[in-house]
Formats: C-alpha cells, structure tokens, sequence
C-alpha cells in the first residue's frame, strides 16, 4: 500500500494534469438552435456552452457558422450522442474523424458521450441504451475506451446514463462499473446529477451513496437537467426545471468535489435564453453561497420522450 | 457470439418491433431461440420487466417520429396526425437510421411517400400530388440550410467570373408551395392550393435559406448554365443571379 505521502502526491499531479486538460470553465449552457440568433445578438454573458457534437460536425451552413462565431468568445465542449461505446458493432472512424476536426476548429476543451450504446448490426435507435453491468461489459468497454482516446489523441469524459431497466446478467452496481471503468482506462467522468436522480429512483438506490462510490477525482463536469415523475418511473426528459432533490444531491456532491465545470441542459419545451440563464444560475448560487433555489412547482401532466436531439429550423 | 453482442441483438430486435416489444420479443429469435422478456430484464418495485423495456419501445418510435414532425411539420399539418404518423412509422420500419446523425433520417422520406402513394395508382389525386411536393420542399430546405454555401468562397474568387453556388437547389413541382408552405407550417390553412407548375431555385445567403420562383425559360437557361451545358452566366441574368445568390 502506498504511504500517505506519496498518494498525497500523486493525487496532486492528477490536479495539476487534471487543471491542464480539464480547466474548471464555471457554469454553461447546453447550445441550442432556438438561441443561435440570440447569442450572436446579445453575446450574453455565460462562462461557456457545451454543443451536441453531431448537430454540429455535418453541417456546411448555419449551425457551423454559429459555433465558429460562439467559440470565438466562449469555452466549448463537445458533448456526442452517437458514439456507442458500449455496442459490439465496430466502432465508427469516420465519426471519430468529423468530431476531431470540429475539435480543432473550436478548439473545444474536451469531448464527451455517453456510457451506453446506441444500436448494433448497423442500425441506430437514436435511444441511450443501457448496458449489461458485468465483467464482460466492462472488459468490452474499457478496450473501447483506449482505442477512442488513442484516436482522439486526448482522454475520453463518459457522462453515467439514466435507465429504466437493469439486466438479469447484471453482476456489477452501476457505480462499481463506472469506479472499475474510470480506473482501468484513462476516461474522465462527466456527472450527470439528475441521470443519478433518475436512475436512483427507477432502481431504487440511494443517490448520494452512487456519488460517494464515485472516483470523484475523475468528475471533470457535472450536467443538470429537468425530469418528468410518471409516479411509477421518472424519464429523463430536460424539459423542465431541475427538480428539487437534484439541487440538494448537486449541493452535497460539490461539498465532496470542489468546483467542477456545471452545465444546465434543456432540450425540449425550452424556454427563452434568459430563463435558460435563471436556472443555470441557481448552481452559481448553490456553490458560492450554499444556498438551495426556492422550490418549482412542476407538473407531470404531459407525454413525452427522453431528450430527443433534432436540428431542423423553422422555415 | 458474446452474450453482449446476444443482448444487444435481441434489445434492437425487440423495441423496434412494430407490433410491441412482447410479440418483439416472441418474434425476435437469436440463434433460433426466442428469449422471455423476464428472463433478460429485471421488473422492478413498480413495473414489470415487459413494462420497463416497454419505455424503451414506446421511446424509440416516438422520439423518430418527433425528429420527423419538426423536419416535416407543414406535412404534418397538411396531412392530419394520424396519417402522417401512418407513414413515418411505416418509413421507420423500412428504414431504420443506420446513421449517427438525424439530419440523414428523413433524407428519404419524399421518395418513401411516392412510393407508397402513387402505388398502382394510374392516375393519382391532386391531394396526393400536393403532399408529395410538400415533402421534397422541406427536405430540400433541410439540406440548403445544412449543405455547401459560398459563404467561405467570396473572398477567393473573382467577381468576373460569377460561378453557380454550391448551394443552389432547383425544384421542379406541380404545386405553389413555397407561397403557401408557411400557412402549411402554422398550421394556418383553409385548403390545398390549386396545382400550378412551379418553378423554384433554393439559394443560400449569409446562411439563410431563400426559394424563388422562376419563369420556365429563366429556369431552363439556369439549368443549362449549371449543368455546363452553357459555359458562362448569361448577362441578361448576370446581375440578378449575384443579387439572389444563385452566383457568386
């Protein structure tokens, strides 16, 4: 066993590796099309934005304009849904070459998916979907994982998906998964709270008890996000403000992190960018003053779909 | 085969079945055997293991079709929802995404539509007609909006020369739909227009998509010019053609 000294140590050249590839940015915004002209309008003041990677990296039109305009000004981080680290279909270089160019054009701070897989024998569900949480999973995983960041040529930040169902063949908890998958390849984490929240409650485990099992040295950004509480089950929705219960796990968990990059996301029903603003905000808050938001009343009472991603304008 | 790669065999094969994810799960065979739903999923406190995959199910046709509607919204709305959620879901099955981006899922749509539309039919409504012309009008816009401008290209090319932009998109339909895709999109429409060969050009400036309606004989003469069967701009249009973005 290492002595205090040295982990001492080690733990201070992961900060200062750490500080390097992973500036602490503050807190952003999730970019969204219904803000573009807003922001190029207003250039509003926002310590910086995270895009989706691929509503960026086919377009020769507007939205490229847009985020070579934003990255100009802001911090940018490229955050993918299509990735499919987890599938067993081959992984996608072609994909991987169009996220390394927009990489270098923005110069985004990192890029960052999903711990889950999209689709397998060639077809996409366009769906996050969950793994089998075992040895052979993670063995899987975790041979991706190098082979993306060799790639890259940077490490890969993997965001803790939100589940409505476990595997028979789970033998692993999902933060065991995450802690043996962030140790044995060289990925960071990106924490998404309310995927914690949600998970916690379709699986029923306590929330704060996942966070703590955490590497959290690994955590280099945090989501928020709103969720929609069908009574029997939550779906991850982003289409609301962030409930309660996840200001107060992301109050607790930052006293464990320190400052870690915080980012709001809202995909859907998404509101005007200043209100968007509000709610990021209330984690400013949080962080600086401990002081919990006032608590929205929010309401359950609407059909909806897990965070669905389109980039189509208005004609 | 790992029991993953089963997993995710049988996962796909169950929540993209069209007829739910319990006859999926019948009809989803892996190595000639069929999988029980419970003996895959756990249920939990609250719901069973047909309804926890269900979510999945219920997630992966609506969220689509969603992408469809926002893509395709003055369709929808001409259409009605229940048939346009008839053929998207119909397409979906067809055509399942097998790319990594949404901008490529309704790329086929229009000739989806066409096909099953004009199916045996010699002499096809003018509703039919309409609708289809809707369809290949937003698609078209969808991929100006996204595709090659000239932007970028201003500064490196000289202005005598003016060149056909990468951008431009020609559309030969039976309908007036750009004049009246608007209401069709707002859903602020009384009834279909009446057919009326059109003629459009999609441009592109400053990133902003533009469509206006030709003349036959501007429309040949620019076809002409951007197939290289005419070598230069003709003067006549010289001029307007920069004006509107069609050159460069």
């Amino acid at each position: 066993m290492n002595s205090d000294a040295e982990v001492s140590a080690s733990h201070f050249l992961f900060e200062m590796e750490k500080e390097k590839a992973f500036p602490y940015l503050g807190f952003g915004l999730g970019l969204r099309s219904k803000h573009f002209q807003y922001i190029l309008n207003n250039k509003p003041e926002i310590d910086w934005f995270e895009i989706i990677s691929e509503n960026f990296i086919d377009s020769k039109g507007f939205p490229r304009y847009v985020i070579h305009q934003i990255a100009e000004r802001y911090p940018v981080v490229m955050h993918g849904v299509s990735m499919s680290i987890g599938s067993t279909d081959p992984i996608n270089f072609d994909y991987l070459k169009k996220l390394k160019v927009m990489e270098k054009e923005i110069n985004a701070q990192w890029i960052s998916d999903h711990l889950c897989w999209t689709g397998v024998l060639g077809k996409n569900t366009h769906d996050l979907l969950p793994l089998p949480l075992n040895e052979e999973t993670l063995k899987h995983v975790v041979e991706r994982i190098k082979v993306v960041s060799d790639f890259l040529e940077r490490p890969l930040v993997l965001e803790n998906p939100s589940s409505y169902l476990q595997f028979k063949s789970d033998t692993l908890t999902e933060w065991d998964f995450i802690r043996e998958m962030a140790n044995q390849s060289d990925c960071r984490l990106l924490l998404d709270l309310n995927n914690v929240y949600v998970s916690s409650f379709n699986h029923q485990f306590d929330p704060f008890e996942y966070v703590k099992a955490l590497p959290l040295e690994k955590v280099v950004q945090f989501h928020l996000a709103g969720h929609l509480n069908k009574g029997t089950h939550i779906i991850d929705t982003h289409d609301n403000h962030v409930v309660q219960a996840v200001w107060e796990l992301y109050q607790k968990t930052i006293q464990l992190t320190g400052p870690v990059s915080t980012l709001l996301e809202w995909d859907s029903n998404i509101p005007e960018f200043p209100e968007l603003k509000k709610e990021v905000l209330k984690a400013k808050a949080i962080f600086e003053n401990g002081k919990l938001p006032e608590e929205v009343l929010i309401s359950n009472n609407t059909e909806t779909v897990s965070n669905a991603l389109s980039t189509t304008p208005a004609i | 085969m790992s029991d993953l790669k089963q997993i995710q065999e049988w996962m796909v094969g169950v929540i993209t079945h069209p007829k739910g994810a319990v006859i999926g799960a019948e009809e989803t065979s892996i190595n000639d055997q069929h999988w029980n739903i419970q003996s895959v999923v756990s249920p939990s406190d609250t719901l069973t293991s047909e309804q926890r995959i269900g979510i999945y199910h219920n997630g992966y046709f609506a969220r689509l079709i969603e992408c469809f509607k926002v893509e395709y919204r003055g369709l929808l709305n001409a259409l009605g929802e229940k048939l346009f959620q008839h053929f998207a879901w119909n397409f979906l099955l067809e055509h399942p995404s097998t790319s990594y981006t949404l901008n490529d899922l309704g790329k086929l749509f229009p000739s989806f539509l066409e096909s099953t539309l004009l199916e045996n039919e010699s002499a096809p409504e003018s509703w039919q007609l309409f609708i289809l012309d809707v369809a290949k009008f937003e698609r078209t816009f969808t991929e100006v909006y996204n595709g090659e401008g000239h932007e970028t290209l201003l500064d490196t090319k000289s202005s005598n020369q003016l060149q056909t932009s990468p951008a431009i998109v020609m559309l030969d339909l039976k309908f007036p739909v750009a004049e009246c895709i608007g209401h069709f999109r707002e859903d602020n429409f009384t009834s279909f227009p009446e057919p009326m060969i059109s003629h459009y050009v999609f441009t592109r400036q400053n990133y902003m998509v533009k469509v206006y309606r030709l003349e036959d004989s501007e429309y040949q003469i620019l076809l002409d010019w951007k197939s290289g069967v005419l070598d230069s701009c003709p003067d006549t249009f010289r001029q307007k053609w920069k004006a509107i973005g069609v050159g460069y």
